[in-house]
């Protein structure tokens, strides 16, 4: 078996992923990175202007950016990592964390362990292979796409479907939805009673609001920027709506807040939370922010009664148990690295049939 | 004295099933505990009937009986709630805290001094008045144990390390509405304790010391201050149990001074050659 620089040698075209995930950026450093990941329509433009890179797809979640890629030239992060770290710069400064991984395989095999939720920062989570379908139709309704990319993307998505189905992965708590009542069940005594705020129609709040729902909880109420969205949504809950405006104003009715939207700054500052608090004579108030940038100002964690938990808290609990499913987590790499190999020899040779 | 020991292995069986059964991760079966706890208190009360036989009155002569005592009426009120709050999980915490009240007993002999029962005869009155305020603290002893309970949950859900051990932990508004529940109860007897107290006072002066007083008055007044501040909101959550925990300590320590022989007081030989 050659490895994989020799095979790269007589691939004329190759293979390429950067990526900044929550491996290696903290929170503060992912809200900075959405925040300029907001703007990438200008970035999509560089990147088509770029010679020699034939397909390209970006992946933007909470937790990663990642951007791949098939190029024809071997100069090409060069090229493509000022514009990257210049598009990403905080405060002027250049991030670091933009790491490309050139190794062929290497880029299918993460794509594969990323689509099965293994690098998820909750390991073995769901929620990523359908982020990154969307990513990928979005990616094709640009026309950004090839070949070579529907093919690898078209095995990743079978491979996350595969180890779902035959490997124990997904076994525990391991949605942010089942965590968040679970710790809900540890401030309120009967969740079943609580009344759920949900602010922003997003899709990791909405399916923690599913996970509520699922338990029983009878009140759920749900307030987004776009009414008619929550409407729908509170028809499939069987929930109530509010109007954005007026949320903050019967803040104080509501025990567990779940916050999603794509605001750019904290919707809930440390000042309303005082009142909200006081309003409701300090009864235990449960924040749950799946937002990035955070919707719910963190200073708010010190007044007492007040227990705001973000997605890098959730997840941290999530895989408290990560130790007993480290053997299958072992067998799912070993795994998706025979399947990744696979594909890339796949894509190797058809790449050659080609040329030919 | 068998009666005690009996008893004291039971909540120190009590204790290790909690823990074993902690450790494997398997359900504590409430049934099991309850009876574990049911039979450790009927040696605890033939205990402190065989000592209130020998001295004829409420056996609280020397800190021994009165920590026996406030185990026993604590383990009462436990058997009596248990039921109503399904509160399971605080077994462990009152076994734990048996074991280590009963351990420190055994350790420290003196504790258990011989003291003459003659030397202060009692009415029936102040029976009742001695035998209800210990009564109190056993109901003390459990909101304080609560409390500990609140802030260990509150603590791991604050810090964001909700680690698994204190996952068992009943819900913080559960806790909360209990502990309430008991300080009332606690407020209650403690109260009605001192009013049979102060009406033997009213008419036999000479027999109660200022020093008794003003330490009954504090505990009194510490104990309704802390209610007064809770139900009107004043205190609560950590507040509220830190505060709960500091007064039953100082409550606690203040007995030490009341008690015969931890005043000081003459001990005499009937007692002795009982409680060897």
């Amino acid at each position: 078996m050659q490895d994989s620089k020799d095979n790269k040698l007589e691939l004329k075209e190759s293979l390429f992923v950067y990526s900044i995930n929550h491996h290696d950026a903290d929170l503060e450093m992912r809200e900075q990175l959405k925040l300029a990941a907001d703007t990438q329509d200008k970035l999509k433009s560089s990147l088509r202007e770029v010679s020699g890179l034939k397909e390209w797809t970006i992946i933007d979640t909470c937790n990663r950016w990642e951007l791949y890629g098939v190029v024809d030239q071997e100069d090409i992060d060069e090229r493509l990592k000022p514009m990257l770290t210049e598009h990403f710069s905080m405060n002027g400064n250049p991030i670091d964390e933009v790491m490309m991984t050139d190794n062929e395989s290497a880029m299918i095999r993460h794509l594969f362990e990323v689509c099965s939720g293994l690098d998820s920062q909750m390991v073995g989570e769901t929620e990523i292979l359908g982020q990154v379908k969307s990513a990928f139709e979005r990616a094709q309704e640009d026309k950004s796409t090839g070949a070579n990319l529907n093919r690898i993307f078209n095995k990743a998505f079978q491979t996350a479907k595969w180890v779902r189905t035959n490997t124990e992965i997904g076994k525990g708590q391991v949605s942010i939805g089942n965590v968040a009542a679970n710790l809900g069940s540890r401030i309120f005594e009967d969740l079943k009673e609580c009344r759920v705020l949900l602010i922003g129609s997003g899709e990791v709040g909405t399916n923690t609001a599913y996970s509520l729902h699922n338990r029983a909880v009878k009140s759920i109420t749900i307030t987004s920027r776009n009414f008619d969205k929550s409407r729908s949504l509170a028809k499939e809950l069987g929930a109530a709506v509010l109007e954005f405006d007026q949320f903050k104003d019967q803040l104080h009715d509501f025990d567990i807040v779940i916050a999603c939207t794509a605001a750019p700054g904290a919707i809930l500052d440390l000042k309303t939370i005082k009142k909200v608090m006081r309003q409701r004579s300090f009864k235990p108030m449960f924040f749950i922010d799946l937002a990035l940038p955070r919707d719910i100002d963190p200073k708010a964690h010190k007044l007492s009664q007040v227990f705001i938990y973000n997605l890098d808290d959730i997840s941290a609990i999530a895989n408290e148990n990560l130790e007993n499913r480290k053997s299958e987590i072992q067998r799912c790499r070993d795994i998706i690295a025979s399947k990744a190999w696979v594909t890339w020899l796949e894509v190797m040779r058809r790449s050659r049939l080609i040329k030919r | 004295m068998q009666f005690h020991y009996i008893s004291a292995v039971l909540f120190v069986f009590a204790l290790v099933m909690h823990l074993l059964l902690r450790r494997s991760g398997r359900p504590v079966l409430w049934l099991g505990s309850y009876i574990l706890f049911a039979i450790g208190f009927i040696f605890l009360t033939g205990y402190l009937y065989e000592r209130g036989s020998v001295v004829r009155a409420c056996p609280l002569g020397n800190t021994f009986e009165i920590v026996s005592f406030i185990s026993w009426s604590g383990v009462l009120i436990y058997l009596l709630i248990g039921p109503l709050f399904r509160m399971t999980h605080m077994g462990l915490f009152i076994a734990a805290l048996l074991t280590l009240c009963n351990g420190l007993l055994y350790a420290f002999p003196g504790l258990n001094a011989p003291y003459d029962h003659l030397l202060n005869p009692s009415t029936t009155w102040i029976e009742f008045h001695a035998s209800l305020a210990i009564f109190s603290y056993g109901a003390f002893a459990l909101q304080f144990l609560l409390a500990v309970m609140y802030l260990l949950q509150y603590q791991s859900l604050t810090a964001k390390k909700p680690h698994s051990f204190f996952e068992f932990l009943p819900p913080l508004l559960k806790l909360e509405r209990i502990s309430l529940v008991i300080l009332v109860v606690g407020f209650l007897l403690l109260y009605i304790s001192l009013f049979v107290g102060s009406f033997t006072w009213f008419t036999d002066q000479g027999d109660v010391s200022i020093k008794k007083w003003v330490i009954s008055i504090t505990v009194c007044l510490l104990y309704l201050g802390l209610l007064v501040a809770r139900l009107t909101h004043r205190l609560i959550a950590d507040k509220f149990a830190w505060l709960s925990i500091v007064i039953f300590l100082v409550a606690v320590i203040s007995l030490i001074p009341l008690s015969p022989t931890g005043a000081s007081e003459p001990a005499g030989t009937v007692a002795s050659q009982v409680s060897e």
